[in-house]
């Protein structure tokens, strides 16, 4: 690039001196003429003789010299302008000029003097024409050379334009390069990225996992309305009972209660799984004795298996183990359970034995069995075998999906082994554990679905104890308040915590309990309306907390809030039994 | 070289007195300064003036054709731009000249007889073999024939010295060299 540059620039020299040489020696020749005819002046103005020899030796000096300039050197020159018609004349009358004169310019002749004046002239003459064709040239030349150069001058810009603009575009397009790179970088990290969330979903589409939450969401958002009314309702349908006489009327009662009951064991089903999916469940690992939890088993589902026609067999071990007393149980309630539902004639067989340094708990049954390819899909929420019309008698179908998010939570192996027309056996591995001395019965925290197979309800006197219900549901209220004062309870309502406060402070009435909603109007919350009430008057009134919510962050916060927690609806005895064991505690 | 040779010899002429005297001072001159060369007898051809340590008539350096040829002779054979065909040139080093001359010139003003002049600049004149020609194809130049002298280069032996300089340099019917 650069030679190519210093080319150009050379070329553009060469041309601003070309031409000079020539148009110095047209400038020669014409005063070669010059000289000459001065020479002959000077010669036809001397006087004396050897004055005359001088000036005759210079005249042909000079006559030799133009001969030289002529015939040896013009052909040279002014060929390069032998296109012009008038250099090509001159040459030759200058030829014709120094042929003409040649015999006079010799030492020993003595020319005439009127000659010699011709020649004078002549050669003057030439002179000027030879000056005439210099400055023509001499322009000619600068005006071509003019234009060339200008030229050579638009080339040389042209090409500096095109070398800095070659440069840009070769500077752009490395940036642009760059940056494409940069962008197909991150267009394939999205790709990456976008590929991983794809395969996620395609993984939780194919394991239910979307389908799941969804309905987690619904199931939050719904349970918590359903809620509500059957809160009320089963409030509402306990302090009716002492107002029917009939024996109709009780019958009918006793019928309502146990389709009340039915769906209060659905809703703590779905509360169930979303407790679980919130991760606010304790686990408290501790020995257990198997033949208790087998005989709780036992007393538990022994009136239903009669009832069915079906035999129970719980053989009993003598093992210990060691896990969680509340959930184990849970799982087996369920796998118990869940046998008698689908089994319809033969035996429902619970057993436990030793292997491997492991304790293997065995439910199996004599049921239709599952299809192998059916056996992961049981685990899922509301998946139930043989139930397209989705018969509610046969419950949701969490059953199972509870099962396995206890046994992943207590890190038991479950398995199953089962096919079409065999039965179901399904298997828990758990650790073995020393025996030790066990006196506590086992108790449902979770607000277990056996709620209601307890006896039925002892009337309890809450005479002469002060209650606080606060509640923004007028039928939750009004229930709760109608349950609690045929207990002979004091009752007050309040659709919020600046009501009761009011009441407080129009009646100085301190209450002895508070029992308030979660979710209260507007963005309160039961925690706070418990903190509102405790300052009113400055004393740490037992309370506790009753939510509809089932969602896992709803429910992680009421948990949070370190109240006592009931979980609506609320059954009648579950209520009266928390009041009473917290007044218990307080006495 | 011949103008060494005349040097020592006018030295040794002196008496046997000023001998050693004028000894260690021609020892001392001759290291740096040569004698200057004898005025001419013949015409004088060329004429070297202006910057120059060893004249010969007044403040120049007259050169006959047989001082000229007393010099070391350099022939070669080269196409000019005035004639047709290889033409052979014989003459003295220009260098040789100036150093003649006691003369180490940046340039230098050539005139011909027809008043032509031009300066001479560069290197071209020490580092090559650039002459002053009397002899044309074993022949004295006259006028006519663009002589008695002119200054001639190498041109076919060394292409690079083909510019429109060194042509203008090559100056004809030279008479002077007016040293800067």
């Amino acid at each position: 690039m650069f030679y190519l540059i210093i080319q150009i620039d050379q070329t553009r020299k060469q041309l601003q001196e070309d031409g000079v040489q020539e148009f110095n020696f047209i400038l020669q020749i014409d005063h070669n003429y010059d000289t000459l005819a001065q020479s002959i002046v000077d010669y036809l103005a001397a006087v004396d003789t050897p004055g005359k020899a001088v000036r005759q030796d210079n005249y042909i000096l000079r006559y030799d010299i133009l001969y030289s300039s002529i015939r040896m050197v013009s052909n040279a020159w002014l060929g390069h302008l032998s296109e012009l018609e008038t250099a090509q004349t001159l040459l030759t009358d200058s030829n014709r000029f120094l042929d003409e004169y040649e015999p006079l310019m010799r030492p020993e002749i003595t020319a005439n003097p009127d000659e010699l004046y011709r020649m004078k002239t002549q050669a003057r003459s030439l002179a000027h024409r030879v000056y005439e064709i210099g400055l023509n040239m001499f322009e000619h030349k600068s005006i071509v050379r003019d234009n060339i150069s200008r030229r050579m001058d638009d080339l040389y810009d042209a090409f500096w334009i095109f070398t800095l603009s070659f440069l840009l575009a070769t500077l752009l397009t490395i940036a642009f390069l760059y940056t494409l790179s940069r962008r197909a970088e991150s267009l394939t990290a999205d790709a990456r990225q976008t590929r991983s969330k794809l395969s996620t979903a395609l993984d939780e589409l194919t394991t239910g996992d979307i389908e799941r939450r969804a309905q987690n969401r619904f199931m939050a958002a719904a349970s918590h309305d359903l809620r509500q009314p059957l809160h009320a309702l089963g409030l509402y349908l306990s302090a009716l009972k002492s107002h029917v006489s009939s024996e109709k009327g009780l019958s009918i009662l006793a019928n309502v209660n146990r389709s009340t009951e039915a769906l209060n064991q659905l809703l703590n089903s779905m509360l169930d799984l979303s407790k679980l999916d919130a991760g606010v469940v304790d686990v408290s690992y501790e020995q257990l004795d198997l033949d208790a939890l087998f005989e709780h088993l036992h007393r538990t589902f022994q009136p239903d298996a009669q009832q069915r026609a079906l035999q129970l067999d719980i053989q009993f071990s003598g093992l210990y183990v060691y896990s969680d007393r509340v959930l184990l149980e849970r799982i087996l309630g369920n796998l118990v359970g869940n046998a008698l539902t689908y089994t319809l004639e033969g035996t429902i067989t619970v057993s436990a034995r030793v292997a491997d340094s492991q304790a293997i708990i065995s439910v199996s049954d004599t049921g239709p069995g599952i299809p192998l390819q059916e056996q992961e899909a049981i685990f899922n929420e509301y998946y139930q075998l043989q139930n397209p019309e989705r018969d509610r008698t046969k419950g949701l179908g969490l059953g199972l999906s509870i099962v396995k998010r206890l046994t992943r939570l207590l890190n038991i192996d479950l398995n199953i082994t089962s096919d079409t027309g065999r039965g179901a056996e399904f298997e828990l591995q758990l650790r073995l554990s020393d025996p030790v001395s066990e006196t506590a019965l086992p108790c449902n925290a979770l607000n277990a679905v056996e709620t209601g197979k307890d006896p039925a309800i002892s009337p309890i006197n809450l005479s002469g104890l002060s209650i606080l219900v606060i509640d923004d549901e007028h039928d939750v209220r009004d229930g709760t308040a109608t349950l609690l004062k045929q207990q002979d309870g004091d009752v007050v309502m309040a659709d919020s915590p600046e009501q009761a406060c009011q009441h407080i402070v129009n009646n100085e009435w301190i209450p002895d309990l508070i029992i308030a909603d979660y979710r209260l109007r507007g963005e309160m919350t039961g925690d706070t309306a418990i903190e509102m009430v405790r300052e009113e008057v400055n004393m740490d009134v037992p309370a506790m907390i009753i939510t509809g919510d089932t969602s896992p962050e709803r429910l992680r916060e009421a948990t949070a809030s370190g109240f006592p927690l009931l979980h609506k609806p609320v059954v009648a005895d579950d209520l009266i039994a928390a009041i009473v064991a917290m007044r218990g505690a307080r006495q | 070289m011949n103008n060494r040779g005349v040097g020592t010899r006018t030295c040794c002429s002196r008496t046997t007195a000023a001998i050693v005297t004028f000894a260690i001072l021609c020892i001392a001159t001759a290291l740096s300064y040569a004698d200057a060369l004898p005025a001419p007898e013949g015409p004088v051809l060329l004429k070297i003036t202006g910057n120059l340590r060893l004249p010969n008539v007044g403040d120049e350096l007259h050169l006959d054709k047989q001082t000229l040829e007393a010099f070391e002779l350099v022939t070669y054979s080269t196409h000019t731009i005035q004639s047709e065909g290889l033409q052979a040139f014989t003459g003295v080093r220009l260098s040789d000249l100036f150093k003649a001359a006691g003369a180490n010139p940046e340039s230098f003003i050539a005139t011909g007889i027809d008043d032509y002049k031009f300066t001479v600049t560069g290197k071209e004149i020490w580092e090559y073999p650039v002459i002053v020609a009397y002899k044309q194809n074993g022949e004295y130049m006259n006028i006519r024939k663009l002589g008695p002298l002119r200054i001639m280069f190498p041109f076919d032996d060394y292409p690079e010295l083909q510019t429109q300089k060194n042509e203008a340099s090559a100056v004809w019917q030279l008479i002077e060299l007016e040293l800067q």
